[in-house]
């Protein structure tokens, strides 16, 4: 078949299984829906196999037109291009391995139709997203990502103990991410008012063309940015990505390496014709500061988390901060390869928490487990490369793709390389010290708890496995020497063939990677001493003092946000609610309504029943149409 | 005498349309002012009749016969409408033990 | 012509079958003859070809499509009406002849070529009715509407042969066209306006105003509504507005399209007063059919509108308007029907969703519909009536839509007893086959009627 057949199927396919399941799912056995569920995704994955391998240039395949008016359309129309293939085989590959995993993380819940429905049309909206070939698309997918993150953070919420909790975290992401929204929506504005249109290759060609004002391209970028620091939880906005992981474990690794918080990067990447021209110079300066900024933050409140999962919500955050230092770079390429490697390994780490937590009965936090390297050993082995991976241990995966930017970042300038640096340090540590300290030393657990502890099934330890591989090899895709990936997406995407390419020579490329690896192995060997030698143990949350406090309060980000904006906003709220609601509108808009019921009253008393009146009113009206001759005469 | 001449000379136009306006309108007013629905009926009856006279008048001035055929539609049709009031006024009064329309208002508002 | 006469005669056979007392019988032979009529209506598509005709009537396009709708409604108007005839098997000879029967006056009203026609046309639409209306016959509400509707309808009738014959005196012709032409060639001279031909308009008027009940005649119609039998309100609503409506966009777009200018602003008026009286009776009432009535008394300024615009796409228009109207009521009233409420109380409607979902989904579907929420039938109506005028009367569209919101209050109020838990448990309500088939097929004409219509050009 041809692409033109392909594409819309990889979508259908997604959207079919969560139609069924929502439809029929209730009445279906667990077995069917699970399966159902996860052979879409595989199907699709196998067709965007297939499309990757056809694809030579960009193709546009158009569905419908979903307005036209005069001198304006808006179609859902779709662009394959190395750019969104690649995203989608990511989308799809980790989205398949995911959702067979789920098959046997979640076989003991009660709405386990409703989570497979969620997490298809999560996948679909994603691919919407990625697959448009217009801001509008992808507007509709970010908003569809929007709201399944949502109900799926949320999915818990009737659980008795965390059900409100997870309520609010929902809220929260949605929240933080409609603030997000709101930018995109305006930068979609802008670009519209300014081009006439929402095509991507229109608006670049348009570019040119029209050559808007520097003002203007800033305006647009800006928003555009703010867009992505909500969806992709860059500072100000990232506090909703650690909530988010009252989710179900599956669905932390669905939005942290594989959909969502990719959705910022892409868009910028798919944008980059607009970041590319003078008047956005100060934006990918913004987005710079913001990503280092992020990266540090995000690394330093990981340090003293002890929740497993947060660890590795704060090491995404950190990760995506580094990747819009990239971005900020122009170092798109740089950019999408260390999202292809990181959706590997954290998606590794994060089905890996979920197995962990899967043994321990659905404990998290890490100063309960310990010694778990020979209870669960496939997941350990997993894990311990995931670790390594996001750590940048040489020749992993993680290590070329950081490297990359590293080598960016040095080009660019000293001190951002050295923040970088730095940055990379941290997580090497923070990420070890979780591995020691879950994995290695005595058990800290409830005998309750140990007696429970297993390995998990097959299907939850084959994508485990599967993600294990591709972690480690994973960074030969844009090898030095051979970059391929650089020179397949610069093949057919617009505006990234005139981005310059960043070529290192060899001495400095072996001194980055060198500096690299014993900062690495640094941290490995201070993190073994410290939590397996020593045997040093997290402490409970009111003993800790100094720096560490800060870290494990996250830096009081939520405190200062609450005094910021959310209690002037409720004041004010409060205010209005006195004011307008109940002074204003409940006078004015109730008394207008009242009237008109009362006059409703009046008028129905014409009705009386009596047929002589109604003859007389016949009567009036007859008269009263005679008069009408006479006057109009 | 005198009527003959008058019928031979022939009315002029507007005589006939003011009597049948005349007549029309004691109709209405009868409608109006009565409560005994058979005189209601009767008054209709008396307002159909104005329409023949009129009709009757066009159809001499015009020189046409149509409006006269239309005479012999109405005077059916009115007889019919007779039929249909009346047995409707039959199964009222069998309801109500009368035919005064100012007891009807049981449906209103 | 030739469906016309199979319409009359299975109503004719329907009242002699009546005898062998086996009611299905009856109802077998009208709805045959129905679907034939409507297969025969559909046949003379574009193709006025026929056995039998007649230089009186005249089946234009125009003219079949407005009958396929009413020989719908009347169909199903008879089919809504089976649990009557299982209760009074004796009677349902005379019910369903005379169903027919008015309908081949609603025929006439929609085919006529001249005055004759049409006055004919609309007394054997308007005699069975007054009869219908009264066919609870120990019930002295069912009685009183009959007297009321047959007092004040014999009234109008009187009105409007005095129209004619005034239009007649200063034209020379019954023909509409004829009456048309006559104007439109004398327009520049004093002949056409003349007091005689402009009395005749308005008393003309006057009487259509009665029949499709627009204030200050419309006094009738929410007694009628409520004392009738559901069924037979059903068919005023649909059937009898769609032929009243046929016939005035008749007369007045062949025979007096001319002197528009003279009886727009009247009709202007009396429009704006039908569509706020409507509304505000409607606002506090608690029984059901009373509040249709009402209702439909604002469609009917809406409707009017159409008549005002006389543009070329007017006739259309207004028929999707009734058509997708006609839909809604029918439905309505068949649940009403079933909900067997004798007060007619709008809390019936209590808990329905919980009693029936599926009358729930088909009462709500119309009730949108009747409020006009996109994507239903009665949006578009709607708003093909109200965008086609905007240009003339742009003032009294945007009243028009001021009113449509008010009507949203009392629609979703209805809605709102259909969602509303009750308090006393209530058995299931038994809705027999023939309902669920009629029902269903309302549901999906104001589902899809819209889409599907608004995509053609029919005339």
């Amino acid at each position: 078949m041809k692409i033109e057949q392909l594409v819309p199927l990889i979508l259908l396919l997604p959207l079919l299984g969560g139609l069924i399941n929502g439809v029929l799912g209730k009445k279906l056995p667990k077995k069917v829906v699970g399966s159902l569920a996860t052979a879409v995704m595989f199907i699709a994955f196998g067709i965007a196999l297939n499309v990757f391998f056809q694809l030579h240039d960009s193709v546009r395949i158009d569905l419908f037109t979903i307005i036209r008016l005069d001198s304006f359309s808006l179609n859902a129309r779709f662009l394959v291009d190395d750019l969104s293939i690649w995203m989608t085989l990511i989308v799809t590959g980790i989205g398949s391995l995911i959702h067979l995993f789920s098959m046997g993380y979640m076989s003991h819940d009660e709405g386990y139709y409703k989570f497979f429905t969620y997490l298809n049309l999560f996948i679909f909206a994603m691919l919407i997203l990625i697959l448009g070939s217009n801001y509008f698309m992808l507007f509709f997918g970010w908003e569809g990502v929007g709201i399944c993150s949502y109900l799926l953070i949320g999915f818990h919420y009737s659980d008795e103990k965390k059900g409100l909790l997870n309520s609010i975290a929902a809220r929260k992401a949605f929240v933080m991410n409609r603030i997000g929204d709101l930018g995109l929506l305006i930068g979609l504005f802008l670009i519209l008012s300014t081009f006439g249109t929402l095509e991507y290759n229109e608006v670049a060609a348009k570019l040119t063309e029209l050559s808007p004002s520097n003002w203007m391209l800033f305006g647009i970028t800006i928003c555009l940015f703010i867009g992505a620091t909500g969806k992709s939880a860059q500072i100000p906005l990232f506090t909703w990505l650690p909530d988010a992981m009252a989710g179900p474990t599956p669905v932390s690794a669905l939005i942290h390496a594989a959909t969502m918080v990719t959705a910022g990067i892409f868009l910028v990447v798919r944008s980059n014709f607009l970041f590319e021209t003078p008047g956005a110079q100060l934006t990918q300066d913004i987005m710079l500061y913001i990503g280092l900024a992020t990266s540090l933050v995000a690394a330093f409140i990981a340090m003293r988390q002890n929740d497993i999962k947060k660890v590795l919500a704060y090491s995404t955050v950190s990760q995506l901060g580094f990747i819009f230092v990239a971005l900020g770079m122009g170092a798109y390429t740089a950019a999408i390869f260390h999202v292809t490697t990181h959706a590997f390994f954290k998606a590794l780490l994060f089905l890996g928490s979920g197995s962990v937590i899967h043994a321990m009965s659905d404990e998290q936090d890490i100063r309960q487990m310990g010694g778990l390297k020979k209870f669960i050993p496939i997941t350990h082995l997993t894990f311990l490369i995931g670790t390594l991976a996001i750590s940048g241990f040489p020749l992993l995966s993680g290590f070329f793709s950081k490297d990359e930017i590293l080598a960016h970042a040095l080009h660019h300038n000293a001190f951002i390389y050295g923040a970088l640096a730095f940055s990379a340090l941290l997580t090497a540590i923070y990420m070890f010290r979780l591995y020691f300290v879950v994995f290695h030393g005595e058990f800290r657990g409830s005998d309750h708890v140990k007696s429970h502890l297993h390995e998990s099934p097959l299907n939850m330890t084959f994508p485990l496995i599967v993600l294990a591989v591709l972690s480690v090899v994973g960074g030969a895709l844009n090898i030095p020497g051979s970059h391929w990936f650089s020179h397949f997406l610069n093949h057919n995407v617009t505006g990234l063939d005139k981005v310059a390419e960043l070529h290192v020579d060899n001495s400095s490329l072996i001194t980055l990677m060198v500096t690299a690896s014993v900062l690495t192995i640094v941290a490995l060997i201070g993190a073994y001493s410290s939590y397996v030698m020593k045997k040093q143990l997290p402490v409970s949350d009111d003993k800790i003092t100094g720096w560490a406090k800060l870290s494990a309060n996250k830096l009081y980000f939520d405190e200062i946000y609450d005094v910021l904006f959310v209690k002037p906003i409720e004041l004010i709220s409060k205010l209005s609610h006195q004011l307008i609601e109940v002074l204003f509108l409940n006078n004015v808009v109730l008394g207008v309504a009242k009237s008109i019921g009362r006059t409703g009253d009046l008028v129905k008393k014409i009705q009386t029943g009596r047929t002589e009146w109604y003859l007389l009113w016949m009567v009036f009206g007859i008269i009263g149409l005679v008069v009408y001759y006479l006057v109009k005469i | 005498m005198v009527l003959a001449t008058v019928f031979e000379s022939g009315l002029s136009m507007e005589y006939y349309l003011i009597l049948s306006s005349i007549l029309f309108v004691i109709g209405v007013v009868g409608v109006l002012t009565r409560k005994n629905a058979i005189i209601l009926l009767m008054c209709v009856e008396l307002m159909l009749n104005a329409v023949n006279l009129l009709l009757v008048a066009f159809s001499n001035y015009h020189g046409k016969a149509d409006a006269q055929i239309f005479v012999f539609f109405i005077m059916v049709v009115a007889a019919a409408e007779a039929t249909v009031g009346l047995s409707i006024l039959v199964l009222m009064y069998r309801n109500a033990r009368s035919v005064d329309i100012g007891l009807f208002n049981k449906l209103k508002g | 012509m030739d469906a016309l006469i199979v319409i009359f005669l299975s109503g004719l056979i329907s009242l002699f079958i009546a005898f062998a007392k086996k009611p299905v019988l009856v109802l077998l032979t009208s709805t045959v003859g129905l679907l034939i009529a409507i297969a025969l209506f559909i046949a003379q598509w574009n193709n006025p070809v026929t056995l039998f005709s007649y230089e009186g009537l005249e089946f234009t396009n125009t003219a079949l499509l407005y009958s396929i709708a009413a020989s719908i409604f009347a169909l199903f108007s008879i089919l809504i009406g089976y649990n009557s005839y299982k209760k009074q098997p004796e009677h349902t000879g005379e019910y369903i002849g005379l169903l027919m029967f008015s309908l081949v006056g609603a025929v006439c009203m929609l085919a006529f070529t001249d005055m004759f026609m049409f006055f004919l046309g609309l007394e054997i639409l308007s005699l069975p009715i007054y009869v219908l209306a009264g066919t609870n016959k120990k019930d002295l509400r069912s009685s009183e509407a009959s007297l009321k509707y047959f007092l004040m309808g014999a009234f109008a009738t009187g009105v409007l042969l005095f129209g004619i014959a005034w239009t007649y005196g200063a034209t020379g012709t019954f023909k509409i066209q004829e009456i048309g032409d006559f104007i439109y060639n004398n327009q520049n001279t004093g002949i056409a306006h003349s007091s005689i031909l402009y009395v005749g308009v308005l008393l003309i008027m006057a009487s259509f105003l009665f029949k499709v009940g627009a204030a200050p005649f419309h006094f009738w119609s929410p007694d009628v509504y409520e004392g009738s039998p559901n069924e037979v309100t059903g068919f005023m609503a649909a059937v009898v507005k769609l032929g009243a409506f046929g016939a005035f966009m008749k007369i007045f777009g062949i025979a007096f399209p001319d002197l528009h200018a003279f009886w727009a602003p009247a009709l202007v008026i009396v429009a704006l007063i039908t569509i706020f009286l409507g509304n505000l009776s409607a606002l506090n009432q608690i029984h059901f059919k009373r509040l249709l009535a009402y209702s439909s008394i604002t469609h009917v300024g809406y409707a009017l509108l159409a008549v005002l615009t006389l543009s070329s796409n007017s006739i259309e228009n207004l028929w999707i308007y009734l058509f997708g109207y006609g839909f809604s009521i029918i439905a309505l009233v068949a649940i009403a029907k079933l909900l067997n409420d004798d007060e007619d109380k709008i809390s019936a409607f209590k808990g329905l969703a919980k009693r029936n979902p599926f009358l729930a989904t088909v009462a709500v579907l119309a009730l949108l519909s009747l409020a006009g929420v996109p994507p239903l039938i009665g949006f578009f109506g709607k708003y093909l009536v109200f965008a086609d005028a905007f240009t003339q009367y742009p003032l009294i569209v945007i009243i028009a839509l001021a009113n449509s919101g008010i009507g949203i209050y009392y629609y979703l109020k209805t809605v709102i007893n259909i969602f509303q838990k009750e308090e006393i448990e209530e058995s299931k309500i038994e809705v027999p086959a023939i309902h669920i088939v009629v029902l269903s097929i309302c549901a999906i004409a104001i589902l899809v009627g819209g889409l599907v219509l608004s995509q053609y050009k029919l005339l």
